[in-house]
């Protein structure tokens, strides 16, 4: 399975995020944002897939999460 | 203690909320947004689920539309100075608080807006005829208390908000009075603008309140600084609530929100209603026998006649013959019966109830409040 780690605009919209995808994908869980990210929150959202990126991308714009951006970590 | 004061601040809390906050206290007292500890995601997510609370209560669907103020004031404060500019025009109803009517006198100095009042029927209902005629010129918000904090009376908001939709103006709701008392939909209500404080009706402590905005709805915060987000700029970001949420929250306050909106959401609101609603029935019933009474409000016709239908809240006001608010005052704080006197923060609303300037005493039970502590009020003032 692959990692991904999802940035958000704020702790709101991370805890939002997390509310919706708990069941949809596995570990999904927060973590402290990395710094290269620092542009974003200090909380991020970590998250299990076989999915890829851009599958992943689809699923979160179709459950109308509003993210930053969507690393493989 | 026999508490009868509800309509400033409720007591008691529901069970729960006294522990959620201590143990926050003691257990877990960090900042919220900011970091990613346990401790501190434990504390964003009690913030997050009693913004979804509130936004359940009120069927508002995007709950970051919510922001968490200080209080009702400081949230009827924001929008009034955010939405009104220069000569910009607010209309309101006869029977509003200081909390609405101080901030527009303030901008009617400063910023030379104009004030409309709209009329009332002999109970203080808006006559929808002159709403209807005074929005066909420009109005910039319509901001109208739900329910008088003096006597009660519940405006008609449905009609209202429908009235303010088909004219395209902005509807702000002062709900300090019915939050948590009475069903309030903003959707079905056409409410662009929500504002209420936690601790009456949503039953929590102090230092809370609540500001929704209908998405569209953009302006300035009163308060800029830090949220925990997008630090490395130095202008305020412009995503919710983060935009209109600057500084630490009164996170003790916000959690205890979040327990005492749970209770709400279990007990409903249909309950919390209809069970005030028949203790305030027993307090009037019983100031009605009492000689030299007289009651205010459209639903306080005397005992010998049949209730009104129209909805009320708990602020029940009252004066006796002979006796000044004070005095009534005096004599109940010897027994320990908290009552409330004078004008209420409400100048408006007791200058049309012809009480202006002793005021009124004001009785306000809450959802706990017992037949037997009624009962006490009433012997008490029936030995006056
Ligand atoms: C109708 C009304 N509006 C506004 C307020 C102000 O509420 P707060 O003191 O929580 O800001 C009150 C409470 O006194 C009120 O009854």
């Amino acid at each position: 399975m692959k990692k991904y780690l999802i940035t958000f605009e704020n702790t709101y919209r991370v805890l939002e995020a997390e509310k919706r995808l708990t069941g949809v994908f596995n570990g999904v869980t927060t973590i402290p944002t990395p710094e290269s990210m620092s542009t974003d929150c200090g909380v991020s959202l970590s998250l299990k897939s076989n999915k890829s990126r851009t599958e992943v991308r689809t699923v979160l714009k179709d459950s109308g999460i509003s993210f930053s951006k969507i690393i493989k970590s | 203690m026999i508490y009868l004061d509800n309509a400033a601040t409720s007591f008691p809390k529901p069970p729960g909320v006294a522990e959620a906050v201590g143990e926050y206290l003691s257990e877990y007292s960090v900042s919220s947004g900011r970091s990613s500890y346990p401790a501190a995601v434990k504390v964003s997510k009690k913030i997050f689920t009693c913004r979804q609370n509130i936004a359940k209560l009120f069927n508002i669907s995007d709950a970051s539309r919510i922001v968490f103020t200080l209080n009702a004031t400081a949230a009827l404060n924001t929008a009034l100075k955010g939405i009104l500019r220069k000569n910009s025009t607010a209309l309101i109803s006869s029977l509003e608080h200081n909390a609405i009517a101080r901030p527009l006198n303030y901008l009617k100095e400063t910023k030379n807006i104009n004030i409309l009042t709209l009329k009332s029927d002999k109970d203080g209902y808006i006559i929808k005829e002159d709403l209807e005629n005074k929005l066909a010129k420009k109005i910039d918000i319509v901001a109208v208390n739900h329910a008088s904090n003096v006597f009660g009376l519940v405006q008609d908001i449905k009609t209202i908000g429908a009235i303010c939709k088909k004219h395209g103006t902005l509807f702000m709701v002062d709900a300090a009075q019915t939050a948590g008392e009475i069903k309030i939909d903003v959707k079905d209500m056409n409410i662009d603008i929500l504002a209420a404080s936690g601790h009456k009706g949503l039953l929590s402590p102090a230092g809370v309140g609540f500001l929704y905005l209908r998405k569209g709805i953009e302006f300035p915060p009163l308060v800029h600084g830090g949220t925990g987000s997008n630090s490395e700029q130095s202008i305020q970001p412009k995503f919710w609530p983060d935009k209109m949420e600057s500084g630490t929250l009164n996170i003790g306050s916000i959690i205890g929100l979040e327990k005492s909106t749970e209770f709400i959401l279990k007990r409903t609101v249909k309950e919390i209603s209809e069970k005030k609603s028949a203790i305030t029935s027993y307090l009037i019933q019983n100031l009605n026998q009492i000689k030299g009474l007289s009651l205010y409000g459209p639903d306080n016709p005397g005992p010998d006649k049949p209730r009104s239908d129209k909805k009320r809240t708990s602020p029940v006001s009252f004066n006796i013959a002979g006796k000044t608010p004070s005095e009534i005052a005096e004599i109940l704080n010897k027994k320990n019966i908290c009552v409330r006197t004078g004008l209420h923060c409400a100048p408006m609303a007791h200058k049309f109830l012809k009480t202006y300037p002793e005021g009124t005493v004001r009785a306000s039970a809450g959802y706990f409040t017992k037949e037997k502590e009624i009962d006490r009020l009433i012997a008490t003032l029936k030995s006056i």
